[in-house]
């Protein structure tokens, strides 16, 4: 069966958070096996927790999201661990 | 009775706030054997009882990760555990805070709940009532209350009175097995449930004041423009107030060596604490004022929130380097002084990027080295103007600080690349709110410091200002007297003929490739006291008089003709020479003293002086050998 664009358009929807621009909101689907993962579950962030990014730094990096009203910031880096949906 | 009470919080909660309330200046810093983290620790009066209070690093959770994590796990669970732990929350941001708590609650301990910044949770749309919040956290008494208004006799009652809940249910109760991350999402489950008791209307006043002020302050121009700005302001400050403390000291103890030695019978215990001991504490007490400037500005933009952002804009730049985001402030600060500039790498957690941190800073042209650069500069480069408007010495002290720059950021490039370590660096750090430090938690934070420096270092730096005195005072003469005392020992008239002279000449020929001759070398050897001393020394070498001016110096040293080349022995190309040595070269004992006790052993401090010294060799020689 052909896959047609809007076959695909939720799964293109799912993407990491580094890849994502700022200003949207997003639902965490699933955050990726690291040693950073109990840290970044603490901070609020696991799945079918909401996120917004807000801005990136410039050169793109590190990235500034809010959870629960508050800022918090992290590098590109972990923050491809995440896996979101926008909303 | 309550003899023991701990403080656990978030980071940016408040604690060091409640800490300086509840002990005022009854506070001392100590060592958790084994890490590089603080010990804050005090004691206040309850009802004339002395109740010993201990201020744990802020963290997230006691789930032993860092160091910190490490340090409130241990203490919360060992053998001599406190009689109550104090959790501190945010009332602004409950939902995080309470994950903390329900941990701590979870280890059975007696717990205290203090609800901080009242008064941001109304502004942010959640009400709640001490009663309200102590029944939903299963009857853990909660005093609520705003530390920025300087009150904690709300406090001190709460924990007279203090009674655990007659019965205690575990917040979490793993059904199979252990697996932290469900555990934490469990917890934040029952953490909202919770929450939902507490009606919160959505308001957003707290944050858009903030969200504004970061339009502008974290800008991809704006902001490093202003980054700058802040930069100059504060190194205007610490070079025109820190100077005029700094002289002053410098007076007094000037004046009083003088009037102890008119005073004393002169002889070696005269000598001694004239020209050892007094100066070796002036010495000590001169960077005080520096560094209690530096700290000032440095607390504040912490305290305002400023310095995540400023760590949100260099995080980018600094990485390749092998440094932090958080690097950017001690490797400024060298700028002034290495000293408080180490002191600072603290905020570093990842221990590689605070390790390579402390081990360039020293590479940065601090103001020590500022006498040193004017006197060669003004003796050795010619005074013209490049394309007429441009000053040739000004120029050449521009390109002596950007060498310290560029030395200390490839440095970092080469330790990235040799230090092996298995940590891997990330940052994930809270941006706190704008908000206004508070002056009083100011002013602990700059005594702390100072006096860390002071009692860290000081007794090294005194140490071996005693053991130059008596190299540069005494000689292998002395010891031929009749008599063995020690007292009888006859002190050299000159410093060319004591230990220290006898060394810098045995060196002779091993910095005679640099361009440098014997009284050079000397001055070198003076100069780890630190490096400001190379003007004092050669006066001395020079007999120059207390009443004749450094111009006097200047033309002295101007009209030393160099024996093999028939030239003036302080040409360009000995200048240049030396400047880089004094760029380069590790010749501040503070700093290695420092080195020594942030990073807990004599390894790094050598490290620093091997590495250096062989940069500053390597480098002065090409300059002297390409320039001559």
């Amino acid at each position: 069966m052909r896959r047609t664009l809007t076959d695909i358009k939720p799964l293109l929807r799912m993407k990491k958070l580094s890849s994502k621009l700022p200003h949207s909101k997003y639902t965490v689907l699933n955050v990726d096996e690291s040693e950073l993962r109990s840290r970044l579950y603490e901070m609020g962030i696991f799945p079918n927790q909401l996120i917004s990014l807000i801005r990136k730094a410039p050169f793109g990096d590190p990235l500034l999201v809010e959870i629960d009203d508050q800022l918090v910031m992290l590098r590109s880096e972990e923050a491809s661990l995440i896996t979101v949906q926008e909303i | 009775m309550i003899s023991k009470i701990a403080l656990v919080g978030n980071p940016n909660v408040g604690k060091s706030t409640i800490f300086n309330l509840l002990t005022g200046l009854n506070q001392k810093v100590g060592n958790y054997p084994g890490v590089t983290v603080d010990k804050k620790y005090g004691s206040f009066k309850l009802k004339n009882e002395h109740v010993e209070v201990v201020d744990l690093p802020g963290t997230y959770s006691i789930h032993p990760k860092t160091a910190d994590e490490k340090v409130v796990h241990d203490y919360l669970t060992n053998d001599s555990k406190p009689d109550l732990v104090v959790v501190i929350l945010d009332a602004a941001n409950l939902r995080r805070n309470l994950l903390l708590f329900s941990q701590v609650y979870d280890l059975k301990v007696p717990v205290l709940v203090v609800l901080n910044r009242i008064d941001l949770s109304k502004k942010s749309g959640v009400e709640v009532s001490d009663e309200k919040l102590s029944s939903l956290l299963g009857g853990i008494p909660v005093v609520s209350m705003n530390a920025k208004e300087g009150d904690v006799s709300k406090l001190k009652t709460g924990i007279e009175s203090f009674q655990s809940p007659e019965s205690w249910q575990p917040f979490y109760q793993s059904d199979n097995g252990h697996d932290y991350l469900k555990e934490t999402e469990e917890r934040y489950k029952k953490i909202d449930k919770l929450l939902k008791f507490l009606t919160k209307k959505s308001s957003a006043t707290a944050q858009s004041f903030s969200s504004k002020l970061d339009k502008i302050l974290i800008h991809k121009i704006w902001g490093y423009a202003i980054f700058l700005g802040v930069l100059f302001v504060i190194f205007q400050f610490i070079y025109v107030f820190a100077n005029v403390p700094m002289d002053l000291v410098d007076e007094f103890f000037l004046v009083a060596s003088s009037f102890l030695s008119e005073q004393l019978p002169s002889g070696p215990l005269s000598s001694l604490l004239t020209e050892g001991i007094i100066p070796g504490i002036g010495g000590v007490v001169i960077f005080i004022p520096q560094i209690a400037f530096l700290f000032l500005f440095l607390t504040i933009l912490e305290e305002t929130g400023y310095m995540t952002r400023v760590v949100f804009l260099m995080d980018r730049v600094m990485r390749p380097l092998g440094l932090h985001g958080k690097s950017v402030v001690p490797l400024i600060s060298g700028v002034a002084c290495a000293i408080p500039a180490i002191m600072s790498s603290r905020a570093i957690d990842q221990p590689k990027e605070r390790l390579i941190t402390i081990l360039v800073t020293p590479l940065m042209s601090c103001s020590a080295r500022l006498p040193v650069y004017i006197l060669l500069i003004a003796l050795t480069v010619p005074d013209t103007l490049i394309g007429g408007f441009m000053s040739l010495q000004g120029l050449v002290l521009l390109s002596m600080y950007l060498l310290g720059v560029i030395a200390a950021l490839l440095f970092a490039l080469i330790f990235k690349t040799i230090l092996l370590t298995k940590s891997k660096s990330f940052l994930i750090m809270e941006m706190p709110r704008y908000q206004l430090p508070r002056i009083k938690d100011v002013a602990f934070n700059v005594y702390e410091k100072s006096m860390a420096f002071v009692w860290g270092a000081g007794r090294i730096i005194l140490a071996i200002s005693i053991i130059l005195w008596v190299l540069g005072s005494y000689g292998p003469e002395s010891f031929r007297g009749s008599s063995s005392d020690a007292t009888e020992l006859i002190p050299q008239t000159s410093l060319e003929s004591s230990f220290i002279g006898i060394l810098g000449k045995q060196i002779e020929p091993a910095i005679a490739p640099l361009g440098y001759d014997w009284k050079i070398g000397i001055s070198l050897i003076t100069s780890f006291a630190a490096r400001e001393v190379f003007v004092g020394t050669m006066a001395t070498i020079y007999s120059i008089g207390a009443e004749d001016d450094e111009a006097s110096l200047l033309s002295k040293m101007n009209a030393e003709i160099n024996p093999h080349t028939g030239e003036k022995r302080y040409g360009l190309a000995t200048g240049i020479s030396l400047m880089i040595f004094y760029a380069f070269a590790m010749q501040c004992m503070s700093t290695l003293a420092i080195t020594k006790r942030e990073t807990k052993s004599w390894k790094w401090p050598l490290i620093q002086l091997g590495y250096m010294t062989v940069l500053a060799y390597v480098s002065s020689l090409l300059a002297y050998q390409l320039l001559a």
